[in-house]
């Protein structure tokens, strides 16, 4: 078995997923990319391996079949060095607050899948007694709001799983990032007209989150504005905060 | 609605902007559109890849499809920049063949234009390696040519400014080179003719282009310093240097426009006149790739330097037997009128790949201009003088030209028949292209 390290990364069709996946593979990783449909990943791993020459191989897994997980991570050519949750449904608020069935979706997406995957994964380099966990999660998770606490809800959940598991694991030199990447400009935000300065670049994310691995930080927001934005946004009363509409 | 603009950030238009990130999503974007036009990274200075109805921008479908490490063959989606190439394939041993002189733009954009560089006398413009191309026609359906296949078509795509089709993606091959490092060396020219003659006495260089004052009076008239390279070989590279350096960082980004009154004939001339004297002080040297085919890349929006207005470039070929006499006269006018023309460049031209290719045999002279009412009168006229001389004007520089003035010399109807018709820049209807 090579020496090379691995990371995998699951969601591995996303924009964020894709900058990561770049990003590591310059600095010399093999990358493992996980997607429902894997055969949508041809022309990733091509581009991929032209670039950097490394290895590449893609991985087929749904995010929503959970009892498929454990044959999934047996499946792997290797348990990797660094594991990468980059999955997400931003859903739409309003048609899902109408339909039951829309935000057992958008639930289960961001928060069971994630936290169900991740938590198998940290099982496993417990064992073995190291390794890298990074789970994108969202700043909407930091206080509910009309707008998308459907989403929120489950990505709260999600930093609430992690940080329990950062907590469980420390000990065993498992470290686990916890990403609150704020805006960034990937096709789930496109359709939105987004304040610049407030926007990374999912190039942005990705260095941020190598840097961050690197010397085992627990809690990032990309651009550190957002802490004091949601350090604001949190401090407002209830009884005024559910008055608000933002 | 977003405000779209060239380089030269004039014309500046609100338009429909979208980005596709898939094939399958620019399908269906061109499926349901009857007026558009495909950009690349925007470093076209006008108006050519601008459409009100609808701009649809190729960056997000950028990827590397494969890769032949033995004979340098790249197939890669439009989208792909210049410098995601030399990134990636420079380690390797391998450089563009042509690049023009910003590593910025598309490979979509550079196939439109057909981009040349400082080797166009040696070895022609971006187009002559180009293998094939994979082209989006009228009924959405993706269309191979090449110099074998749909031949024709082919022909008028390459320069064709992106009118014959969406380009989705291409085969170009690489070259392969021993070091990223190019040997520097300059000839001082004291005037018009002694420049001209340069390029001639100068022929055999790989690289060569001229830094020309068009602001010099006198027996000074059209001095100009001409830069001279040729790659490094693998052991002429200094010993501490490495064989393939990076890209330089970038040293500064301009964020916001500068003062409009920044620029003008005294300022630019005192910066010509300093800069003349300081290079007949410079020794032949080693540069690295960056620093000698895009000096102006380490500075971020240095399009910002001619303020608010923006400002236009003004390209042109002149036929080789009237340069004496046409870049006098135009120099002249320049003088006469201008405010302040930063950078002059002067550039001999071999063959052309005709068609509505701007590149042939000739002199071609670019400078910029800053917006200005009266620049834009000069440029006019400058249009109709080098017209006169049975020049041409670059599509990809210009965005003041009037229809009349333009004259191309392949025949419309002709070209007619492998245009798109849905696909319309506001360029190619400003000039009824």
């Amino acid at each position: 078995m090579s020496k090379t390290k691995k990371i995998l990364i699951v969601g591995a069709k996303s924009d964020i997923a894709l900058a990561v996946a770049n990003k590591y593979a310059s600095e010399g990783y093999e990358l493992q990319l996980a997607a429902r449909n894997s055969s949508e990943l041809d022309p990733v791993v091509d581009d991929l391996k032209i670039r950097h020459e490394t290895n590449v191989i893609a991985y087929e897994l749904d995010i929503l079949k959970y009892e498929r997980f454990p044959d999934f991570l047996d499946s792997l050519a290797c348990l990797p060095d660094v594991v990468l949750c980059a999955v997400g449904l931003l859903g739409r608020q309003n048609d899902d607050q109408q339909k039951f069935l829309n935000s057992v979706l958008v639930m289960r997406t961001n928060y069971e899948g994630p936290s169900l995957l991740l938590g198998e994964i940290a099982r496993r380099f417990e064992m073995r007694g190291h390794g890298s966990i990074i789970g994108i999660s969202s700043v909407a998770g930091d206080r509910g709001r009309a707008s998308n606490y459907i989403y929120g809800s489950a990505k709260s959940g999600f930093t609430a799983f992690l940080s329990g598991l950062r907590n469980r694991v420390y000990k065993s030199g498992v470290n686990i990032l916890t990403v609150l990447p704020g805006f960034v400009a990937t096709k789930m935000t496109q359709s939105k007209n987004l304040p610049s300065i407030l926007t990374a670049q999912p190039e942005e994310v990705a260095d941020k989150i190598f840097a961050a691995v690197k010397t085992k930080k627990n809690i990032i927001y990309v651009r550190p504005v957002w802490r004091y934005i949601m350090l604001v946004i949190c401090s407002i009363p209830e009884f005024i905060f559910k008055r608000m509409s933002f | 609605m977003t405000e779209l603009f060239g380089w030269g950030r004039f014309p500046k238009i609100q338009s429909r902007e979208l980005t596709p990130k898939s094939e399958a999503e620019l399908a269906a974007i061109l499926r349901n559109s009857k007026s558009y036009i495909a950009r690349g990274n925007g470093r076209a200075y006008g108006d050519s890849a601008i459409n009100k109805n609808l701009t649809v921008t190729m960056t997000h479908i950028n990827r590397f499809l494969r890769w032949n490490a033995k004979s340098g063959e790249l197939i890669a989606e439009s989208g792909v920049l210049i410098a995601d190439i030399i990134d990636t394939f420079l380690p390797r041993g391998w450089f563009p063949y042509v690049t023009p002189g910003t590593k910025f733009v598309s490979l979509g954009g550079a196939i439109a234009c057909d981009v040349h560089g400082k080797n166009h006398h040696k070895d022609g413009s971006f187009g002559n390696f180009v293998n094939w191309i994979d082209l989006i026609n009228e009924d959405n359906q993706v269309l191979r040519c090449s110099r074998s296949e749909n031949a024709d078509l082919f022909r008028w795509t390459i320069g064709g400014m992106g009118l014959t089709g969406v380009i989705l993606r291409c085969s170009i091959q690489l070259k392969k080179i021993e070091s990223g490092w190019i040997k520097q060396r300059s000839v001082i020219n004291n005037n018009l003719s002694e420049s001209l003659k340069s390029f001639h006495e100068n022929k055999d260089a790989q690289y060569s282009v001229a830094w020309i004052d068009c602001l010099a009076t006198g027996k000074s008239f059209g001095r100009s310093i001409l830069l001279l390279g040729e790659h490094a070989k693998k052991d002429e590279v200094k010993q501490k240097s490495a064989v393939f350096p990076k890209v330089r960082n970038q040293k500064f980004s301009l964020f916001f426009d500068a003062p409009g009154f920044l620029l003008n004939n005294f300022t630019v001339s005192a910066f010509n006149k300093l800069y003349f004297n300081f290079s007949k002080f410079m020794p032949s040297s080693c540069v690295d790739w960056d620093t000698y085919f895009y000096p102006l890349d380490s500075i971020g929006n240095w399009n910002r330097i001619y303020g608010k207005e923006g400002f236009f470039q003004f390209q042109c070929v002149l036929p080789e037997e009237v340069s004496l006499e046409g870049y006098t006269k135009l120099f002249f006018a320049i003088q006469k009128k201008s405010s302040g023309s930063f950078l002059a460049v002067l550039k001999d031209f071999g063959s052309g790949n005709g068609y509505v290719s701007f590149p042939r045999k000739g002199l071609t002279l670019a400078l910029d201009f800053k917006a200005s009412k009266i620049n834009i009168a000069l440029g006019k006229q400058l249009t109709d003088m080098v017209n006169d001389f049975g020049g041409t004007i670059y599509l990809a520089k210009d965005a003041i030209m009037e229809d009349v003035q333009y004259n191309p010399t392949f025949s419309k109807d002709e070209f007619l028949k492998y245009r798109n018709r849905f696909i319309k820049s506001e360029q190619s209807i400003r000039v009824k292209l």
